[in-house]
Formats: structure tokens, C-alpha cells, sequence
């Protein structure tokens, strides 16, 4: 693993087999908000599910976390962890829209930070980081693959 | 795809990404650029120091031989006039007689003295174009005799045909809103200034060849001088003879008024530069004015002197010592400086009258067919047209003859000064608190109160100027009462009719007229800054511009650039969508922007470009201009947080490559920050 200067925040550090979900039924967005919850959980079984979710949704209510190009990052500053905890989702069949925008959601990390103030700059970091990897052809790369190894190599590569 | 589609999104986002910006617009006017402080006397005088073309004929005529000490005093007077007027204007950066008046005495005050404004501009004009038009003429008779030519042109025939020509070639000029650049005003000045030191010298040379005698003191009123007052009156009180002479000569105090219509424009440190524009102003004043006139009085032999009432330079010029054909040329470059100073006052003239009828229009106390813009022009044609016919109607009825303008001349000064000077004492005990950055010398402090002495004694004076005019100038005071007694009832009676409304735009606040210029891509606009620095300001909310003043405040525009953005929606906001703004009224926006930079003096880039993603497009914006720092209002629904989580998501989409230099996020509201670094 690359050594990387302390604010940096490296998605590949955050992401393995377990916490990545290929999604290829029909599905709303808060049901894959809640099942991306659901495996983010299982990571740490000192979260509260539902805390989580609903502090997800509710942050949702806000800007917007979609971008154009079809990656959605809904997350949410929790109090209780002292680091990153991330889902990762893609829709290889793309059947699902941001409510009121002309975008494709292809694909969604979901994550939730410390709500301390010293993290936010990380947090920042981390969208920032988010939107800047997952560029539209690199999504599309990403949701032609068809396992949840293969995604994360891909993702593992792109971040080093 | 257009080619213009294609510049604004190559560099930056996917072609079919619906984020990308649409269309970008630069705001352009000329109320964002910033004159040095020397430009702005310059514009002063041009309408100031044009009065010395005509004060000392106008006074010679009225009392005698004694006109130049009296032209002297006014013009040391009005350095006096020129504090009372920095006092104005460090209390509002738009200011004039009538917010003055109107913040300090009331608004029916305030309607008084705009038609004693007025009253001053509509004759400004007439008085300036004849009285050029006598300098002309005078010019080609002294050419023709000469050359021999037996031929000679009427002179006031020839003075109102030229004055009305003029009136019509600026009244032409302001309906197709084409503004006199400050650039003009200064080569004018700069011209006169040469003029004047040819004059000077060439007296001196004259002086030394031939001797003169110093004018007297004594007074020699002619009849109609006197007015209503009984001459024997003169005999019991003494001082009487020298305020009716010097209220005789004040006309030369016209066009100070100027100053505060320029000081808008000039640049930060505002205040500090217009003491030094008033500084530039009263030396001028004094030399130019009041020093030409005295050195007319000692050159033209007093026998001869009355033949060039009307042209007093063009005689001081033809009597120096020295070869004719010399002469002639002096005359004609000094009746060319006359005949552009002059002119220029007659634009100065209709741009003033347009302004103040504005700013009354404002208020909602003229009914709309005063505010109506011109179809093609876009300007507010209907008071330029009034004025100028105004203008003509009394070029016409005066025949030509500038003493007969000068006699109604000094009503519509002296009133609009002596309003202003009382609204700023009253304003010193009703707006106590307000700090100012200048106040007129000669105050006592006692506890929280500054008592104004110095500021009373100037009100003083011109309340006693004032009244001892209204019973010695009957042709002011019958024309000026008349005209301003019209006007209040055309202001009363428009507010009457215009009552619904002007609540409404009361309520609305005033809209500067913005005037705008698509441009292709962002570069296009952007490639233009130049300093090391740019600063890119995001304003959104007209009542949330506090991080604009905020960059003003602490901006160094010798090293930074600052452009203010919009980011228009093209359509409902597609993020946030439970953001519940309305659409922004552009020009509500960039009216609050304008007025804030003009408050600072410091010259801004104002551009709104039209997007479904207020980030996407703050992110290109910031790219396209290299800015190193990027300065938010917070938004009241979201959070600063929240906003900074926005842009650093369509920053990252957006960054290609690492930046050479970190951009500097910060998001100020009352008292406090968030800030971030984008790498």
C-alpha cells in the first residue's frame, strides 16, 4: 500500500469484497441507500442501522450527491466511529434516476465519517477524491465488470 | 452542438453532461470602473470652471469695476461649498441635493431643492451655449477686421443659434446614452490649464511693459442691479452693497453639484480622494476663474473694458501687449478652450438635470412617462427631451444676451446650497452616531454632539446671500419661484397618481440599469484579468452580499482581480431540490453589487453565466480565471458545511490534473468562517 501524506484519503484503504454490491434488479435509490447501510453495518456492529440511515436520508434532503456522471455519494458525519465506513453499489443496467434530475445513478458510495471537526478536512478530502476517480469512463469501465474481486482491483489500481 | 457550446465545455465537462455551463454573460457598466481622483476634478470643472468665461462680465455689469475682488471672494468661498459638499458625499455615496436634503429636512424639502437644482441646470446650459457662441462670434468679427473683411456677424443672433445647435448635438448624444468620459473632461483641463498659463505669464509680460492700476473697491451698482431695494438703503447699512455684490457674482459657484454625481466613480480610498479632487478643484477655481478675471480687469482698459461683458477672455486676450496677428491666435486658442469648457457644461448640464430627475424618479415621485426607456436607446429619453426643449425655450426668450441669463442664474445655486448646507446641520443631530469620514472644520464636541460651528457660519452666509438676492435679482427670484413652485406641483401631483407604485418600488428598491454582452466562452472574459491574484465571488441572495464587502474591505486591487459570479438557473434547480429559493432578479443582484463596490471604490468583474449547478459553475469559473481564492455567502437552508461538501464533489469531477497553486475556499457570514483548501 502507497504511504500517502496524512489528509490524503485513498478509497482503495476503504473498500473490499464485503462492502461492494452488484445491483441488477429494479431498485428506488433510498432502498439501495438502506441496503448499502445494511452491509456497512455488518462491517461494524456497534452502528445503529437505522441511526445511520436515517441521518443518510436526511442529508440527502439537502445539495444534492449526485453527479453528472452517474455517481452518487450519499453519507452522513456520525459520531461514535473514529474512521471511514463505506458501501460501494453499482447498477450495471442503470434503471435508476436521482429524483428530480436527468441523471443516471450507475453508481453509489456511501459512506459515513466522524462528526469531529478536526475530520472534516479528510471528509472534504474523500468527495473530493470520490469525484475526481470516478470520472464517467471509468464508471462505465467499472460497471461492465461482474464481480465484486474484479471491482475492487479496478478501483485498488485506479487509486494508487 | 454550436462552436460557442463547444468553447464554453471542452476544457471542461462531458458534452452531453447537463451541468455544463450554458451561457455566459458579462455585465458591463460603467459604474464599475474607477476614476483617480484627478479625473473626477476634472469632470468638476468642466462644469465649474466654465463659469469663468462669463462670472466677470455678468458682475462688471451688475456693480462696476470692483467685479474681480468679488469673482476672488465667491471662488475662496467655494472652497468652503466644496467641504460642505465632501461632508455629503462621505455620508452617502449617492447623494445630490436631493437625498441629502431629503434624509435631512424631509421629502417636501427635498422637492424645493431639486427644483432649485434644477432651475441651475436648465439655465447651466443656455448660459454656457451663449455665451460660447459670444466667444465665437467675437472670435470671427476680430478675424474679419483683421483681414479687412467689411462683414459682421450679430453676435447674439449667431450666440443663440450656436447654443441651440449645441443643446441639440448633446441632447442627441444623451438620448443615445453616450456618457462624456472622464477622459475628455481631463484633456479638456488639461488644455484650459495650458491656456491659462499662457494667459498668466503673457499678463505679466504685459504688466511689466505697461504698468496697471488695481481695480477699486468701490461698488457702482447699475439700475438694474438694485432689484427691489432702494439704493439709499445701500447708504445705512454698509455691508449691504457687498453681499448684493457678491450675490451678484456667486453664479460662478455653479456646477459643484457635480461633485457629488462624480463621486460614485471615483476609486478607493474614496474619501481621501475626493479631498484631494476638491483641493484640485478650488486651486483651479481660484486661478482659473477668479485669477483670469482679475488680471481681465488689470489688462482691458476700464473704458473699453464693458465692450467684452460678454467675452471678458477674448478681451483680456486682444489687449495684451505684443503683435495683433499673435493675438488672434491667443484669442482663438482661448475661444476654443471656452468653446469645448462651455459645451462641455451644457452636457454636464442635461446629464446632471437626468440624473437628479432620476433619482426623484426613484422614489416613485414622477409618474412613469418620466422613467420611460427609449425603445432603441434604453435611456430615459422623456426627461432629456423635457429639458432640452426646456433648454432651447430659454436659449430663445434670453435673445442671446448672457447678462440676461446670469440675472436668473444664481436663484437655483444659492437655494439648492443653502438647502443642502441646513440638511447636512440637521443631519450632524439626527444621524449623530453615523460616523463620518470627513466633517467641515470648526466643531465644538460636547458629550456625543458635534456642535457644527463652522458648517452654521457657511449656512449663515448663504441664507444671507440668498435673501438679499431674492429682493436685488427680480428676474431669479420671479423665474426661479415660478419654475420651482411648477415643478413641486408636477412632483406633488405625480406622486399623487404614481401612490400605488411607489409603494411598490419603495419596497422593490431602486434597479440600476445594467447593461450586458454575451460572450462565448469564459475565457473570453477571463483572459482579461492580469494581476497575480484573482479572487472569484459568488453572490446569489441581493440581501447576503456580507463576504463581498468583505473582500472589499480588505482587497488590494494593485494585486488582486475580483470577479463576482452569478450562476443563474437555467431551470428549477435540479440539485438541492428542496432548496426553496426563487429565481434571483439579476438585476436586483448586481444593483446591490454595483452599489457595494461603489461604496469601496473598487473595480470588480461582474459576470453571470447560466447553469443547472450553481458548484459545477463556480468550479469552471474558478478554473477558467486561475483564481486562488473562491469566497461564498453561506446559505441559509444548507450550511456552510454542506456547501463546501457541494464544491469540493464538482471541483473533483472537474480537476484534471493537480493545481499549481491551492484555491482557497471561504464562506463568511456575520463574525464567522469556514474555509477550506482545494488541491
Amino acid at each position: 500500500m502507497n504511504s500517502e501524506p496524512e489528509d490524503k484519503t485513498s478509497i482503495s484503504n476503504f473498500i473490499n469484497t464485503n462492502n461492494v454490491l452488484i445491483v441488477k434488479e429494479n431498485i428506488s435509490k433510498n432502498n439501495l441507500i438502506e441496503k448499502l447501510v445494511e452491509i456497512l453495518c455488518k462491517q461494524d456492529t456497534s452502528l445503529d442501522k437505522n441511526n445511520i440511515l436515517q441521518l443518510v436520508l436526511k442529508r440527502e434532503e439537502g445539495i444534492s450527491t449526485t453527479l453528472d456522471t452517474g455517481l452518487s455519494i450519499p453519507h452522513a458525519r456520525f459520531e461514535g466511529i473514529d474512521n471511514f465506513k463505506c458501501a460501494f453499489a453499482i447498477l450495471p443496467n442503470a434503471a435508476l434516476k436521482d429524483e428530480g434530475n436527468d441523471i443516471d445513478i450507475k453508481a453509489m458510495f456511501l459512506f459515513v465519517s466522524p462528526a469531529r471537526s478536526d475530520f472534516f478536512k479528510k471528509h472534504l478530502n474523500l468527495l473530493s477524491n470520490l469525484s475526481q476517480t470516478f470520472q464517467s469512463q471509468f464508471i462505465s469501465d467499472i460497471i461492465s465488470l461482474n464481480s465484486e474481486q474484479e471491482i475492487f482491483e479496478k478501483i485498488a489500481s485506479k487509486s494508487s | 452542438m454550436s462552436n460557442s457550446e463547444e468553447n464554453l465545455n471542452t476544457t471542461f465537462l462531458n458534452k452531453n453532461s447537463p451541468l455544463r455551463v450554458k451561457k455566459v454573460v458579462v455585465l458591463t457598466t460603467a459604474m464599475l470602473t474607477f476614476i483617480p481622483f484627478w479625473k473626477a476634478a476634472a469632470v468638476v470643472l468642466c462644469d465649474f470652471g466654465s463659469s469663468a468665461f462669463y462670472v466677470g462680465g455678468i458682475a462688471m455689469r451688475a456693480f462696476g469695476q470692483a467685479f474681480p475682488w468679488y469673482v476672488i471672494a465667491v471662488m475662496l468661498f467655494a472652497g468652503a461649498m466644496l467641504a460642505v459638499y465632501t461632508e455629503s458625499c462621505s455620508m452617502f455615496v449617492r447623494g445630490g441635493v436631493y437625498k441629502v436634503v431629503k434624509e435631512g429636512l424631509g421629502g417636501t424639502v427635498a422637492k424645493v431643492a431639486t427644483g432649485a437644482i434644477m432651475f441651475d441646470f436648465v439655465l447651466t446650459g443656455p448660459i454656457s451655449g451663449v455665451s460660447a457662441g459670444h466667444y465665437l462670434s467675437g472670435l470671427i468679427n476680430s478675424l474679419f477686421h483683421h483681414f479687412g473683411v467689411t462683414m459682421y456677424i450679430p453676435e447674439n443672433t449667431f450666440a443663440v443659434c450656436f447654443a441651440i445647435l449645441v443643446t441639440m448635438f448633446f441632447w442627441y448624444q444623451n438620448v443615445k446614452g453616450i456618457e462624456d468620459s472622464s477622459d475628455k473632461s481631463a484633456k479638456i483641463i488639461i488644455f484650459a490649464l495650458f491656456i491659462c498659463v499662457i494667459l498668466f505669464v503673457w499678463s505679466i509680460v504685459t504688466i511689466a511693459k505697461r504698468g496697471a492700476v488695481l481695480p477699486t473697491f468701490a461698488l457702482d451698482f447699475s439700475d438694474h442691479a438694485y432689484g427691489w431695494v432702494k439704493p439709499t438703503l445701500l447708504q445705512k447699512i454698509g455691508m449691504l452693497g457687498v453681499v448684493m455684490a457678491i450675490g451678484h457674482s456667486v453664479l460662478a459657484l455653479s456646477g459643484l453639484e457635480t461633485m457629488a454625481q462624480v463621486f460614485r466613480e471615483i476609486e478607493y480610498p474614496k474619501i481621501k480622494n475626493l479631498k484631494k479632487a476638491a483641493i484640485i478643484v478650488f486651486i483651479f477655481a481660484l486661478v482659473f476663474t477668479g485669477g483670469l478675471t482679475f488680471l481681465s480687469s488689470l489688462i482691458i482698459p476700464p473704458e473699453i473694458i464693458g465692450q467684452y461683458s460678454e467675452n471678458l477672455l477674448s478681451g483680456l486676450s486682444m489687449q495684451l501687449w505684443g503683435p495683433q496677428g499673435l493675438k488672434l491666435i491667443l484669442q482663438a486658442l482661448v475661444v476654443f478652450a471656452g468653446v469645448i469648457m462651455l459645451s462641455g457644461a451644457v452636457n454636464t448640464a442635461l446629464i446632471g438635470s437626468n440624473g437628479v430627475l432620476n433619482r426623484v424618479a426613484e422614489d416613485g415621485v414622477l409618474t412613469d412617462w418620466f422613467r420611460n426607456i427609449h425603445p432603441k436607446y434604453g435611456t430615459t429619453h422623456n426627461i432629456i427631451n423635457v429639458v432640452a426643449i426646456t433648454q432651447i425655450l430659454i436659449i430663445v426668450l434670453s435673445g442671446g444676451k448672457v447678462y440676461l441669463l446670469g440675472e436668473a442664474y444664481a436663484f437655483g445655486v444659492l437655494w439648492s446650497f443653502v438647502l443642502e448646507t441646513a440638511a447636512i446641520v440637521m443631519l450632524r443631530f439626527k444621524n449623530r452616531e453615523k460616523k463620518r469620514e470627513f466633517m467641515v472644520p470648526f466643531n465644538i464636541k460636547i458629550k456625543n454632539y458635534y456642535f457644527p460651528v463652522g458648517i452654521t457660519i457657511i449656512l449663515l452666509i448663504l441664507v444671507a446671500l440668498a435673501g438679499v438676492n431674492l429682493f436685488t435679482k427680480k428676474t431669479a427670484t420671479i423665474t426661479g419661484i415660478s419654475f420651482t413652485v411648477f415643478l413641486f406641483i408636477v412632483f406633488w401631483i405625480s406622486e399623487k397618481l404614481n401612490a400605488k407604485k411607489a409603494n411598490a418600488m419603495f419596497e422593490e428598491g431602486h434597479r440600476e440599469k445594467i447593461n450586458t454582452k454575451n460572450v462565448n466562452s469564459l475565457e473570453e472574459v477571463l483572459g482579461k484579468l492580469n494581476k497575480p491574484n484573482t479572487t472569484l465571488v459568488a453572490v446569489k441572495n441581493p440581501s447576503n452580499l456580507y463576504h463581498f464587502e468583505e473582500v472589499l474591505k480588505t482587497l488590494d486591487e494593485n494585486t488582486t482581480d475580483v470577479v463576482i459570479f452569478y450562476a443563474k438557473p437555467v431551470t428549477e434547480s435540479r440539485f438541492g431540490r428542496n432548496v426553496s429559493f426563487a429565481p434571483t432578479e439579476e438585476n436586483e443582484l448586481f444593483t446591490k453589487v454595483i452599489l457595494s463596490a461603489e461604496k469601496f471604490g473598487h473595480r470588480v468583474m461582474p459576470i453571470l453565466v447560466q447553469s443547472n449547478d450553481a458548484f459545477y459553475a463556480i468550479s469552471q469559473v474558478a478554473k477558467a480565471s486561475g483564481a486562488n481564492q473562491i469566497v461564498m455567502g453561506v446559505s441559509g437552508s444548507h450550511g456552510a458545511n454542506n456547501q463546501l461538501e457541494r464544491l469540493v464533489m464538482a471541483w473533483g469531477a472537474l480537476k484534471k490534473e493537480e493545481l499549481e497553486k491551492k484555491i482557497n475556499v471561504r464562506i463568511l457570514w456575520e463574525g464567522r468562517e469556514v474555509s477550506h483548501t482545494l488541491e
